[in-house]
């Protein structure tokens, strides 16, 4: 298409869409011929203020009346006698409807703060779990299978653990730490049948009548705590370590009534009383002891794979967010190899400093919507990558910011988070690439890993988004794309020149920040996410 | 500046088309565009201790207006928005610029409507007058919604030529 012809098409396109008919292929049509082409863009403009100043002309003289309709009591010497305004008039009512509305605008963005999640929060709030997964340690999932993350919910159904620990909270309110292996069936969050493995659980008073099924019989928690084991040959035990557990058989009858410190062996049809040896189970303390060993590996696995993302020579910025004392306010740039130019920090605006991924791992927390830090990052790049650790407590807003560059000119870059749960990566001038809906309320409170990486040129350009180590969503474009630039930028908020723009700002904390200035390959970024992954 | 002065009543209403057609060039229907500007009225007569003398009344009555046009948008879907976020800003940007220079345009506006072959100033009479659409005149004349639309869009094509050279014969040398 040439010049002319963009342009003619633009002009039948806006004026499809202004006399209403325009359908999606054409709206989105029009929008692509509109992005990045100004000569376009005013001519849409020139079409839509035209047929504005067509429709107020033709709606007669009714101006002055419409704005004085509005403001009742604005007109001078009619302060007292409202004209032509009963409460029966539409305009009043109007009046009214919009003054309510305005009440929230007193502090200017108030307005804009609620409409984020609404998507989100009509969903249930656990999903159709029955319990969610709070601890694990080295746990190995079966074969082929990723296994749930910590604080996933866990639905019903089979829970298999081949080896490790993991504690799940029933939405009963009963806690149960599984020794793998351990085969499991989750009926729902009041009952589990244990095919195998060996079990501790924790029961409070709300969650009494928490009841475990073995082979031979049903154990009915009566408060608090005991421990259950079945072999692979079916032989069962159980363990009282405190209050008392009900034994029913399958049927309903009450087999046994065990108090603390009591212990029954199942065999065969067989129960005989054995030595209690609770202890030999892990418990709450132990657990989340190994736990902290575990942290401690992953949190040293992850300090030696960051030593070469400092040494890479394409790093611009790497903010690790270690060894900075509370009261800094300058983010110190790790970046070792950096080129001339390159910034040593950022600024640090609001946010406060907090726990990372593990215990002792440094974070910031952005939480008010003048929370964030500055960078400025000189330069023209044919490619780039951004990565994050970061762990999202809402989706407060349209969108919410990872990183902004000040305003919106040629080449510039917009990482963001839409309340729809979308990654997007915008380069003005270039294109946008909107990833699916990846993120969902199940995501909130959990630290993940997000990365992007664009190349741009005067061929084509490429984004891809990740999400925990896999790509997520991919754009290329056949058009050139200008140089990324970055320029002056914001994490976790946006600072738009000049505009009153709604606030962008991120809920969440970030303990893990870089941009490269070359498109990482998915297996690089797979090792990052692998490298920093909090907890398996 | 005060909200019950003559002066501020004066920029308020002065600045309507503009307004208008800011409102008209985000939002492309110019029902919901008289709604939004009804919004945008009440916010800035609210407001008006904000405006700062000395600057542009339109462009402050505009950036108003922005914020009530993204309240509509937020209330759209994926499929129902128009234009991208990048294109949106860009365009409202530009429109806010614009929007200082309506009062000329719908100046020539008028000569130029004045200009257009009777059929054709009949056509656009029925096309805006309030509450006309193009399905109704396409009933009325039996046409299809497209022909109706693409006699507009001929139309359009013309006014727009017409009115730049209005302008042009305006703009300082």
């Amino acid at each position: 298409m040439n010049h002319d012809e963009r342009l003619e098409r633009v002009n039948l396109l806006a004026s499809r869409l202004l006399d209403g008919l325009a359908s999606a292929e054409e709206r989105a049509e029009l929008n692509e011929l509109l992005r990045g082409d100004p000569e376009s863009c005013e001519l849409y403009l020139d079409l839509a203020e035209t047929h504005a100043l067509l429709a107020r002309e033709h709606a007669g003289d009714t101006l002055a009346e419409e704005v004085s309709g509005i403001l009742p009591f604005a007109i001078a010497g009619e302060r007292s006698a409202p004209r032509k305004l009963t409460a029966s008039s539409p305009m009043m009512w109007r009046f009214l409807g919009a003054a309510a509305a305005v009440v929230l605008l007193a502090n200017g963005y108030v307005l804009w703060q609620n409409y984020g999640s609404r998507e989100l929060e009509e969903e249930p709030s656990h999903g159709p779990g029955v319990a969610v997964l709070s601890r694990v340690v080295d746990p190995e999932w079966p074969e082929g299978k990723t296994g749930p993350s910590v604080d996933d919910a866990v639905p019903a159904g089979t829970f298999s653990l081949r080896s490790g620990l993991a504690q799940i909270e029933f939405f009963s309110g009963a806690t149960v730490i599984i020794e793998g292996p351990a085969e499991l069936d989750l009926e729902s969050a009041w009952r589990v049948v244990c095919r195998s493995g060996r079990l501790r659980a924790f029961v409070p008073e709300p969650a009494q009548g928490f009841t475990i099924v073995t082979p031979e019989y049903e154990a009915v928690d009566l408060g608090t705590e005991f421990a259950l084991s079945v072999g692979s040959d079916g032989r069962s035990e159980v363990h009282v370590v405190d209050g008392e557990v009900r034994l029913d058989s399958t049927d309903g009858r009450e087999l046994r009534h065990l108090g603390a410190g009591a212990a029954v062996r199942a065999t065969g049809g067989e129960m005989t009383s054995i030595e209690s040896r609770g202890e030999a189970f892990v418990d709450r303390q132990k657990l989340l002891e190994l736990a902290r060993d575990d942290w401690r590996s992953r949190y040293a696995a992850w300090k030696r794979a960051s030593e070469d993302l400092r040494k890479d020579p394409a790093t611009l910025v790497y903010f690790d967010f270690e060894e900075q004392d509370p009261w800094d306010r300058a983010l110190e740039n790790r970046a070792t190899n950096r080129a001339v130019g390159l910034p040593a920090g950022g600024a640090i605006i609001g946010a406060q400093w907090t726990q990372g991924r593990w215990p002792g791992k440094g974070s910031l927390e952005f939480k008010r919507i003048t929370d964030r830090v500055r960078l400025r990052i000189p330069g023209d790049y044919q490619a780039m990558t951004l990565s994050a650790w970061v762990r999202v407590e809402g989706f407060d807003r349209w969108l919410n910011s990872l990183m902004l560059t000040d305003g919106w000119e040629t080449g510039e870059v917009h990482w963001q988070i839409s309340d729809k749960g979308q990654l997007i990566l915008g380069v003005s001038g270039g294109v946008n690439c909107y990833s699916d809906p990846v993120l969902f309320p199940s995501d909130l409170g959990r630290w993940m890993h997000v990365a992007v990486t664009v190349e741009s040129n005067s061929s084509f350009g490429r984004i891809v988004h990740y999400l925990d180590g896999r790509p997520v969503s991919e754009e290329r474009t056949d058009k050139p794309m200008p140089p990324l630039r970055i320029g002056d930028a914001e994490i976790g908020n946006w600072q738009h020149q000049g505009k009153g723009h709604p606030i962008r700002s991120l809920n969440g904390r970030i303990d893990d920040f870089f941009i490269l200035s070359r498109a990482m390959t998915p297996e690089e970024i797979a090792t990052i996410h692998d490298s920093g992954v909090p907890n398996r | 500046m005060q909200r019950d002065t003559e002066e501020f009543i004066e920029l308020l209403t002065g600045a309507q088309s503009a307004v208008f057609g800011y409102i008209v060039s985000l939002c492309h229907d110019h029902a919901l565009a008289k709604d939004i500007l009804q919004e945008t009225n009440l916010t800035l007569w609210r407001k008006a201790d904000d405006f700062e003398q000395g600057t542009s009344f339109t462009a402050w009555a505009c950036r108003t207006a922005y914020f009530h046009v993204l309240n509509h948008r937020r209330k759209l879907s994926r499929e129902q928005l128009v234009f991208d976020e990048d294109v949106f800003d860009y365009l409202a940007e530009r429109q806010e610029e614009r929007a200082s220079g309506s009062d000329l345009r719908l100046e020539a506006l008028r000569q130029c409507i004045a200009k257009l072959p009777a059929a054709q100033r009949d056509l656009v009479d029925r096309r805006y007058r309030p509450g006309a659409s193009v399905q109704a005149i396409a009933r009325d004349d039996g046409k299809t919604e497209g022909a109706v639309s693409q006699a507009l869009f001929r139309i359009r094509t013309a006014l727009q030529r017409c009115i730049e050279k209005q302008l042009m014969k305006k703009e300082p040398a």
